[in-house]
């Protein structure tokens, strides 16, 4: 590092693209300073930065569309010079390497940018905690990973994902929706899927659906529906005893929606109970983890347990997920001696927490110290994984 | 004017083998050859003055980062993105400033009232008020509605503290490894007892930003050098640890069996457009300040010259260097489009507009197909023939030249290629032939690739213009020769249902007249 | 595609001394105050009402058929208040356009059937969608592209619109020609 270099006193930009939305903004605030979609506009075109793999010329593709996209972001809305700033970007260490090739290749050669340094989502959010052993559940929108985190290393050993992110809930919501859901058409109520023109059920308004109807029911009641459906020896919870919520109606384009019920409660047990596999939900994703754990930092795991992630703000998620695994170590306290897990409360709201992470980082001095320098990356001509020995000499060499 | 002409049918090649339509193009006369920018790879710099597009309030960049971007005074209504105006209503408060303490019930009926003037904010598109979410009116308009700061901003400020100390000492561990012997560190960190350290002269002020931030560290670094107390013991004892809850919160009992109300619950991107609170509920909404912006002006990623710098007045539109590719090179577009016929020859019209400030003389090419099609994703499937293959003069925009390009070049000379002419435009007549895929299936569109050979009498620009003592000395004019590849879609080969072919204009010139049958 | 040859016939439009091409069949209330610099053509079916307040009309200025040109207004306690009315140069609004805004500025392009509110100021060098309703008192900045219902912002414009509007403008009233 250079001596004589000027003092930088322009934050860092920090970028979280995740899957479904992107969170940027500078270094040492307290929130980020917008929350897009990521998605870009190409030929007139609308679409999702990761359908890239869809598309022919899939990675040419991809880099039009990340320029486009960070054109977006540096000059609209964070009116900063690229060519002046220093880059954190917060990735999950599952991300698929021509992603970030491709990303290196566009932040370095086409923005200038003085340095860049990738971020793991999770360890990022031990640092809006100030602890340095955690155990991090990030529930996104392909799916939900989880991953522990010991004196700032990710041990990927212990790395486990579902399939249970908003994506999926989603799915299930438009089947139920299909099979369930009425909608007024001349005075009489008639299913909706009868209907033979209707509009079309996009992501954004399943999601939209979900936020204004759907939520995740308490523990107690989810009991009650199971055991009703056990002594009926029923799959559908159509035509239960049991009083689900009230039905809501929704606006679709000129038509409204009735949406039972049933449909608002259930949609989104998906995440803890599945039919096919019944180990595939969220309590036993996180205590399959614990008792994998080694035997001394088995204890602090379970003490630190951090939920991220935008899909743990679903009205009645976390209060649901803590009843549920307090029920599975009730019934084999093998994994783990003691009765409960401890939750920690990041200094934001979910969704961002890998940013606010990441945003604490990009202030501090050390930054210099974990970052590619534009100069590295030229020599090196891509960005290293965490598991080449590259990153290991970065940090000791200077 | 993007908007005006569908000038996505013909594309320019750039220099870094992106298609681009002309408009969008620049131009960089310092690089040698002479090359065509577009947006994706010319280096965007954002300029030093933010204003905001309402009201014009306009700052320096370092003022713009403390109220972090946001205009105080202008703002957007948070339920559809839309501006809120300032309105004004009278509500009567008593005129005695000691009655006024006193709450509504205690004033008696006679005490004197004056009415006093409250602002709230409307939205004039969904009819959104400030009153509809509970905040007070306020009394005085430039106080207003103050920006909320996000709950969490003091825990994070103290984190952000406690890591900064951490980091500090980390960093300084490091650098002691740079420098293992006592001198060499001693005359690294500054404000120690070394006596002749570099820091301590000064005499040009540079070091000075490095010097302030050095000791910064230096007086933190040089509290924690007890190597007893290790990191993790020292961070727990500037913060206050997290703490962790056992359950959450569960949903109320009510929630199951109450109604619920959706339009009291935001959609998604209401509660993104405010990152700190993301209100769930609309009667959490506020008011979303505007943001400030800058001009930008572009500069050529090759030779580091500015491409494009806009004027320092905020309102004005000008530039004061305009470096776009329209004024240097001709643009094509196309006149008339005939109902196309599969491995035929089709009689096309394009015209080309010269907006430099001198003579243009064109000729068409034709390329070699692989070699350019190859260079960019474009698929060419027609073949396009010119007639007339010599160089064609384009006049200039302005007429005030004696001799008009009628006089030079005669209709006759060009063979009837050229069918109009008219001050800086020409339009020509082409054979464009589509031709099927080696799998005998119909082409969907018909595209084509044409070179357009431009020479133009170019200024010297490479040396600075030193000012000859003579008067009357004339600037060095080059010819210079560019050969511009062209890439035109003429659109679907067969139009839907519905739409009709595009008429063809009826030029009533006079040596027209043969085309219009 | 380039600009299309528009050809009306002689009796059905007015062609006053500064070159102006006005439709006979347009509504042209309170003419007195209705100014049109120079080279403007007013196509087939507009009204333009200068009895409310002044309207001052550009040079080069396209206005298309059905386009509704109205003073905005201000409410008062005491009434209702008109203020005048200016579009700059070179504005090419197009056909069924309803215009209740208080300034335009100069190269600015009106897409078919939108709605501009009243007392909205639309700055040089800007362009407006066609179906989009731009909401009472917006402010459009210079080389921005609004769209939608409420207008908001979409992309830039390129910075050459200014000579590029001028050659449209120009060239469409070269091509407005008389049978």
């Amino acid at each position: 590092m250079n001596f004589f270099e000027p003092f930088a006193d322009k934050p860092a930009i920090v970028v979280d693209i995740g899957q479904a939305y992107t969170k940027c903004g500078f270094a040492g605030e307290p929130a980020p300073h917008a929350i897009i979609p990521t998605q870009v506009t190409l030929n007139s075109e609308c679409q999702s930065l990761f359908t890239y793999k869809l598309l022919p010329h899939g990675l040419e593709t991809l880099k039009e569309m990340l320029i486009e996209f960070f054109y977006n972001i540096y000059y609209k809305i964070l009116n900063a010079n690229s060519r002046e700033r220093k880059v954190v970007i917060v990735e999950s260490i599952l991300t698929a390497s021509e992603f970030r090739h491709t990303l290196a290749d566009v932040l370095f050669n086409d923005f200038h940018a003085i340095s860049v340094l990738c971020i793991p989502t999770h360890l990022a959010c031990t640092y809006t905690l100030g602890i340095s052993r955690a155990m991090v559940v990030d529930f996104g929108y392909n799916d939900c990973q989880l991953m522990p985190i010991s004196d700032g290393y990710s041990l990927t050993n212990l790395c486990s994902f579902a399939k249970l992110g908003a994506q999926h809930l989603h799915e299930h919501l438009k089947a139920l929706i299909e099979k369930y859901a009425m909608v007024t058409l001349g005075g009489e109520k008639v299913l909706f899927s009868s209907l033979s023109s209707r509009p079309a059920l996009t992501e954004s308004v399943l999601e939209d659906i979900k936020l204004k109807c759907c939520f995740v029911t308490s523990f107690d009641r989810a009991q009650k529906i199971y055991q009703e459906m056990e002594l009926k020896k029923t799959d559908s919870f159509a035509g239960l005893e049991f009083e689900f919520a009230p039905d809501c109606d929704y606006n679709l384009d000129s038509l409204i929606m009735h949406i039972p019920g049933q449909v608002r409660e259930m949609a989104c047990e998906i995440f803890f109970k599945n039919e096919i596999d019944p180990d595939q939900c969220l309590q036993h994703l996180i205590l399959d983890t614990l008792s994998k754990a080694p035997m001394d930092l088995k204890r602090e795991f379970a003490s630190n347990v951090v939920l991220a992630g935008g899909g743990c703000m679903l009205d009645g998620l976390k209060p649901r997920l803590v009843k549920e695994i307090n029920f599975l170590l009730q019934k084999c306290p093998s994994v783990f001696s003691a009765q409960k897990l401890s939750y920690h409360k990041s200094p934001s709201h979910e969704n961002y927490t890998a940013w606010l992470g990441a945003a604490i980082f990009g202030s501090l001095d050390v930054l210099d110290f974990y970052s590619i320098q534009n100069s590295r990356y030229k020599e090196l001509k891509k960005l290293p994984d965490w598991f080449t020995i590259e990153i290991r000499n970065n940090l000791v060499q200077i | 004017m993007a908007t005006l002409i569908d000038s996505n049918k013909v594309k320019y090649l750039c220099s870094c083998k992106r298609l681009k339509p002309l408009s969008y193009l620049y131009y960089c006369k310092y690089c040698k050859p002479l090359t065509l920018k577009c947006k994706d790879c010319v280096i965007h710099e954002i300029d030093q003055k933010f204003f905001c597009t309402n009201c014009l309030d306009n700052k320096v960049q370092k003022e713009v980062m403390a109220v972090k971007y946001k205009c105080s005074s202008c703002f957007n209504c948070p339920n559809c993105k839309n501006l809120l105006l300032t309105r004004a209503s009278s509500v009567k408060v008593p005129k005695d400033s000691a009655a006024s303490n006193q709450s509504l019930e205690q004033q008696s009926p006679q005490t004197p009232q004056q009415p006093q003037k409250v602002y709230y904010l409307i939205c004039v598109f969904c009819r959104w008020t400030t009153r509809e979410v509970g905040i007070p009116d306020v009394t005085s308009v430039p106080d207003g509605w103050k920006l909320l700061e996000n709950p969490f901003s003091k825990r994070v400020q103290e984190l952000t503290e406690a890591y900064k100390v951490i980091a500090a000492r980390e960093k300084l561990e490091k650098d002691r490894k740079k420098f293992p012997t006592l001198k060499r560190r001693s005359l690294y960190i500054s404000g120690s007892s070394a006596s002749s350290s570099i820091l301590h002269s000064d005499k040009y002020g540079i070091l000075a930003p490095a010097q302030k931030r050095l000791a910064v560290t230096a007086s933190i670094g040089n509290q924690n050098l007890d190597p007893q107390i290790t990191i993790e013991q020292q961070f727990k004892s500037l913060i206050k640890p997290a703490e962790t809850v056992d359950s959450f919160d569960e949903l109320p009992e009510d929630f199951f069996t109450k109604q619920s109300n959706i339009n009291s619950i935001t959609s998604i991107t209401q509660r993104h457009a405010n990152p700190d609170f993301q209100p769930s509920k609309t009667s959490e909404l506020y008011p979303l300040n505007k943001f400030y912006q800058s001009k930008e002006s572009k500069r050529c990623s090759g030779c580091e010259h500015n491409v494009l710098k806009p004027e320092s007045n905020i309102i004005s539109i000008k530039f004061k260097l305009h470096q776009m590719a329209v004024f240097l090179v001709p643009e094509v577009r196309i006149v008339t489009i005939p109902e196309w016929k599969i491995n035929e020859p089709n009689e096309v019209m394009l015209s080309v507009t010269n907006r430099y400030e001198g003579d243009v003389n064109i000729s068409f090419v034709n390329l070699a197909d692989d070699k350019v099609s190859n260079l960019s994703n474009f698929e060419a499937n027609a073949r396009i023939e010119f007639e007339y293959q010599d160089s064609v003069i384009i006049d200039r925009q302005d007429n005030s030249k004696v001799v008009p390009a009628q006089l030079k070049q005669t209709d006759e000379q060009t063979k009837g290629f050229v069918c109009f002419r008219r001050d800086n435009k020409i339009a020509v007549k082409c054979l464009v032939t589509p031709m099927t895929k080696p799998t005998n299936k119909e082409p969907d569109y018909v595209k084509c690739i044409f070179g357009l050979k431009c020479s133009i009498n170019m200024p010297e620009s490479s040396s600075p213009q030193i000012q000859s003592s003579s008067s009357g000395s004339k600037e060095n004019f080059t010819n210079s020769v560019i050969t511009h590849h062209v890439f035109v879609d003429f659109g679907p080969l067969k139009l839907e249902n519905g739409l009709k072919v595009v008429p063809k204009p009826r030029y009533i010139d006079d040596c027209l007249k043969t085309l219009v049958k | 595609m380039d600009v299309p040859e528009l050809l009306y016939k002689k009796p059905e439009f007015i062609e006053t001394a500064s070159g102006n091409k006005v439709s006979k069949n347009s509504v042209m209330c309170g003419s007195q105050n209705i100014i049109l610099q120079g080279r403007t053509v007013v196509l087939q079916d507009c009204i333009v009402r200068g009895d409310l307040a002044g309207v001052k009309i550009g040079r080069h200025c396209i206005i298309g058929e059905r386009v509704v040109i109205r003073p905005p207004f201000k409410r008062f306690q005491a009434g209702v208040a008109f203020f005048p009315m200016h579009i700059g140069d070179y504005v090419v609004i197009e056909d069924d356009c309803v215009i209740n805004a208080s300034t335009i500025g100069s190269y600015v392009h009106i897409g078919k059937g939108s709605v501009i509110g009243r007392r909205s100021t639309l700055k040089d060098c800007c362009a407006i969608a066609p179906n989009s309703v731009v909401p009472p008192e917006t402010i459009v900045p210079p080389y921005a592209y609004y769209s939608g219902q409420p207008a908001l912002y979409v992309n830039d414009l390129p910075e050459c619109t200014r000579e590029l509007m001028v050659d449209y403008a120009e060239t469409f009233y070269q091509n407005f020609k008389a049978v």
